[in-house]
């Protein structure tokens, strides 16, 4: 059975996939802490424009999203292309479902630790880089890691926006040579290696961490 | 002996948590250097106090001045506090939990202020153990830390929660240790709560009684553990002692 034939137009697809999939992770992380962090300050207005943000992006379909920005945005004079749209939705759904991530993570950080802090001086934000964030971060990298893959399989919608990404090649592909089978089995193996990448990468993270961290929470003695 | 510096003033402060009433018109002077026990049942307000001392609760009503500031924010470099529950940072060793303020508020120079925390570590008996994590030591021994990194800030009053409660009887005289020391020093002014009264006795110049949010009584520790005037100090110092 030789599959090679079928590589080429697949890694085409691949690529395109990767390359929404990359920038629109590093966004939305990013999108999910400021959005997180925004969540936990003291100013009303900036709480309730996250709250917004996130209710509106987990509430929608990221499908629906997506015809928005790209077929509904341009009616009132945006235009973006296909592929500025898909990095654009699907990180500001990465981000809407981060944020909330990482305010419990930030939340889980006991009182007391902000207290110590300003006994000792610390300003608000000097506690949050120092003594809450570090505290939070491993707590969030799990649930990122998580979302991380959920985007990477939401990425597939991308071909509905004339993107050529791998599971648009694999649909034309098949009506090409009718291989069903082979096709759509290699994209499966695909998408499932990059997913393996993530979780690899998220546990290389974790491990990082709690080596900077040394022994805390697990000897004692 | 000339008037010592007023260091704290409290003039009818009255701080409330919903319709509980924990200060009710408290008034309290603190002279410089002087070692205050403040002693009471629980709910008392001795805990409150200090928290608004350190501004880590606001007052309903009143004045607080400290060093003759009202806005405690300002000075709140001069004073130290340490926790019932340590509440060191677990993801520092024990050296960045001592350097990290002197560093990043002090802005002090990062060499000096390990020469310095590793004074303070050693003061404490844990020079030895400066690279551990805060979960690798003993309550004992992160009470100890707890106190080396509040002195780090120089501080002028150091204000001591209940901070022998949360431990083990047998590592409770290795914290009241250190903070004889601190006494003996001389140039400190501390608030102590505590239910330790034998080690109220022994370093307090004063000891205070609260009772529902006010001073009931206040004297020198002879008076107010073998002679109290009000009833209610007799029962709390007899309750204590009959423990």
């Amino acid at each position: 059975m030789a599959l090679f034939d079928l590589l080429p137009p697949l890694v085409g697809g691949l690529v395109v996939t990767v390359s929404v999939a990359v920038p629109a992770a590093a966004i939305g992380v990013l999108l999910a802490f400021a959005a997180g962090l925004a969540r936990a300050t003291s100013s009303l207005m900036l709480r309730s424009l996250v709250r917004g943000y996130v209710a509106v992006f987990r509430g929608t379909s990221a499908l629906v999203q997506l015809f928005w920005v790209y077929f509904a945005l341009p009616l009132v004079g945006v235009e973006l292309d296909a592929m500025t749209a898909a990095i654009t939705v699907l990180a500001l759904n990465t981000g809407a479902y981060g944020a909330e991530v990482v305010r419990g993570a930030v939340e889980a950080v006991p009182r007391t630790q902000g207290e110590a802090a300003r006994a000792l001086g610390f300003s608000p934000r000097l506690t949050l880089w120092r003594i809450v964030l570090p505290q939070a971060l491993p707590a969030t990298l799990p649930p990122l890691g998580n979302l991380l893959i959920e985007l990477l399989k939401n990425t597939a919608l991308v071909s509905l926006v004339t993107l050529s990404d791998l599971t648009f090649q694999a649909r034309v592909l098949r009506d090409d040579t009718l291989r069903t089978g082979e096709i759509f089995s290699l994209v499966l193996v695909m998408y499932f290696a990059i997913a393996l990448c993530i979780t690899a990468g998220v546990r290389v993270l974790e491990r990082r961490l709690a080596a900077a961290r040394g022994s805390h929470g697990r000897a004692g003695f | 002996m000339p008037d010592r510096e007023l260091l704290i003033r409290m003039r009818g402060v009255v701080k409330r948590f919903g319709d509980h009433t924990v200060l009710d018109q408290l008034d309290l002077d603190v002279p410089a250097n002087e070692k205050l026990a403040l002693i009471g049942p629980s709910g008392s307000g001795k805990s409150t106090i200090l928290r608004v001392l350190m501004t880590l609760e606001a007052i309903d009503a009143g004045i607080v001045e400290i060093q003759g500031e009202r806005d405690l924010a300002k000075v709140r470099s001069h004073v130290g506090m340490v926790f019932q529950q340590f509440n060191l940072f677990p993801h520092m060793t024990v050296l960045r939990n001592v350097t990290e303020a002197p560093i990043h508020v002090l802005k002090e120079d990062a060499a000096q202020a390990r020469a310095r925390a590793m004074d303070l570590l050693r003061m404490v008996g844990l020079e030895d153990r400066a690279e551990a994590r805060p979960a690798q030591l003993s309550g004992g021994q992160q009470q100890r830390v707890a106190i080396a990194r509040a002195l780090a800030m120089r501080p002028r009053i150091m204000l001591f929660d209940e901070v022998t409660s949360a431990l083990d009887p047998e590592l409770v005289g290795e914290v009241l240790g250190v903070m004889r020391r601190l006494a003996s020093e001389g140039n400190m002014t501390m608030l102590i709560v505590t239910h330790q009264m034998d080690f109220a006795r022994e370093i307090a110049d004063r000891i205070v009684f609260l009772h529902e949010g006010r001073i009931l009584e206040h004297g020198p520790p002879s008076r107010i553990l073998d002679a109290p005037e009000h009833e209610r100090t007799r029962r709390f110092v007899k309750a204590l002692r009959d423990r």
